[in-house]
């Protein structure tokens, strides 16, 4: 069965297709609620639910665009939801004369799959959420200002910042050196 | 400069590769929920679990609770469930607009209800449906009415002011439009099955999209407002306090902001919407208002910003 076939099977509600559809592409897709969402028992609830809508939304896919990205993008506004319910950025300041000198890192130990959630989880909602989307995703300030329901120099501010606090994490733990 | 970027590309690359398999019972919630059953989340049992532990101190606070509760309020109290029967705006889902077909706000607003909007850029839609009916010149008319039409019109305003029932929320039905200084605002109701659903855009500039959905429900003799001032946060329940044909006063007892919700009827057929906030915190009143219905014109928001004092 090609994953077509399988989508197709999917809209007529098949409970195989489903599951293969979750076995498929859960593991990965709790990776990305995991980077957002710093609970282990709400990643799985952020999880659950963006499943449910991949699922009983499935006609809406297209075709076009990769069928896992489509998928992503509903994981990602699932685990913004959740975010904005729980832990709203409505605390998140612009910051206008900020220190944006990015000084020069070497790199001292190579970063591994397994280090990036110690490190996402060290940063603040805001921080994490903008540099997961910006960074990590690839979306841009605008788009983030208007899912965020924040400024545009928000966002910005906040990945500068969010930046900044990594990198010194990563000093401070030996990954890279000034 | 190439190994500071190095390093955040280092970080995406990883976190592209991150695989985590969620617990077992994941899939059984899913499949559980695909057949259309509830099913309580991990977080709230894992909640439940912390409750269970703290369960004796909670037994005693909520005797205080309740204790004090009826000797504060001796008045009809409402049971949980009826609350969240009334909270629940509506059946669908926040808001995420993507293909609605039309850009017309009464459109937009039957998709939405029915559930066929769902993703995409929320605000670029909305603003654009906003505009657009700001812009629709049919709907411009008040301003080429006469003086005497106009006295007339408010001669009939004062007598349905006088006459009309105290409880009465008739007149709100249609479209509403505001102007401010710095964009437009809309306030759509409408009823459905005795229930007034209403929403509320607010546009800023050209991109910046306020919503918030509201409700008014009778239950037995009480009327309840309800204001969920985004669609991502939990709505908050108003009990009707005061009413006259001029002024409804809506207040909740554990709201700070706002505390209380006034609706203010004008002789001129317009109404306002007016925040309170607690006493205990300093805000100055919110008050939108909606002069007209269906016609913009001559709307002057007083105090929009939440200036403390």
């Amino acid at each position: 069965m090609t994953e077509q076939q399988i989508i197709e099977a999917c809209e007529r509600g098949d409970p195989k297709a489903q599951k293969w559809i979750y076995n498929r592409f859960a593991p990965k897709m709790f990776g990305v609620c995991r980077r957002y969402v710093k609970s282990s028992a709400d990643a799985e609830d952020v999880l659950i639910e963006g499943f449910y809508k991949v699922l009983t939304k499935i006609h809406q896919y297209g075709g076009n665009g990769s069928f896992e990205g489509w998928i992503r993008r509903i994981i990602v506004n699932e685990a913004l939801m959740f975010l904005r319910k729980n832990n709203p950025l409505k605390n998140a300041t612009d910051l206008e004369h900020i220190d944006i000198v990015e000084h020069q890192v070497s790199v001292l130990e190579a970063l591994k799959v397994q280090d990036i959630l110690k490190f996402l989880h060290q940063l603040p909602t805001g921080y994490r959420t903008v540099f997961n989307l910006y960074v990590i995703e690839g979306y841009k300030h605008r788009e983030i200002a208007e899912q965020l329901g924040i400024s545009i120099n928000t966002s910005k501010s906040q990945l500068i910042l969010a930046k900044k606090r990594l990198r010194q994490l990563l000093i401070e733990q030996n990954y890279v050196t000034e | 400069m190439k190994e500071k970027q190095d390093i955040f590309k280092q970080f995406k690359e990883q976190a592209d590769q991150l695989e985590e398999m969620p617990s077992s019972k994941a899939w059984e919630r899913l499949e559980t929920r695909l057949q259309g059953k509830a099913q309580p989340t991990t977080a709230k049992i894992v909640r439940f679990r912390t409750w269970a532990v703290a369960a004796s101190l909670l037994a005693i606070l909520s005797i205080i609770s309740i204790l004090s509760t009826f000797l504060i309020q001796p008045e009809e109290r409402y049971a949980e469930a009826e609350i969240e029967a009334i909270t629940e705006i509506s059946a669908s889902e926040p808001l995420l607009l993507s293909d609605a077909p039309s850009y017309d706000v009464y459109n937009l607003q039957q998709h939405y209800r029915k559930g066929k909007i769902e993703e995409g850029s929320a605000t670029k839609k909305l603003v654009a449906a906003v505009n657009y009916f700001y812009n629709d010149t049919k709907t411009q008319v008040v301003e080429e009415t006469t003086d005497s039409k106009k006295e007339v019109a408010v001669t009939e305003n004062i007598q349905a002011l006088t006459t009309e029932p105290k409880v009465n929320f008739n007149w709100l039905e249609g479209s509403w439009k505001g102007k401010i200084a710095a964009g437009n605002s809309v306030e759509n109701w409408q009823k459905i099955d005795g229930i007034f659903y209403g929403e509320g855009y607010l546009i800023q500039q050209s991109d910046t999209v306020f919503m918030e959905r509201m409700k008014i429900v009778n239950k037995g003799k009480d009327w309840f407002y309800v204001l969920q001032l985004d669609p991502y946060s939990n709505a908050s329940v108003y009990q009707l306090e005061t009413a006259s044909p001029r002024k409804i006063i809506f207040a909740s007892d554990t709201q700070k902001f706002p505390a209380k919700v006034a609706l203010i009827r004008n002789e001129n057929g317009g109404f306002s919407t007016q925040l309170l906030a607690n006493k205990s915190i300093e805000l100055s009143p919110t008050q939108l208002d909606f002069l007209t219905k269906r016609n913009v014109l001559l709307i002057d928001r007083a105090v929009r910003n939440l200036v403390r004092k």
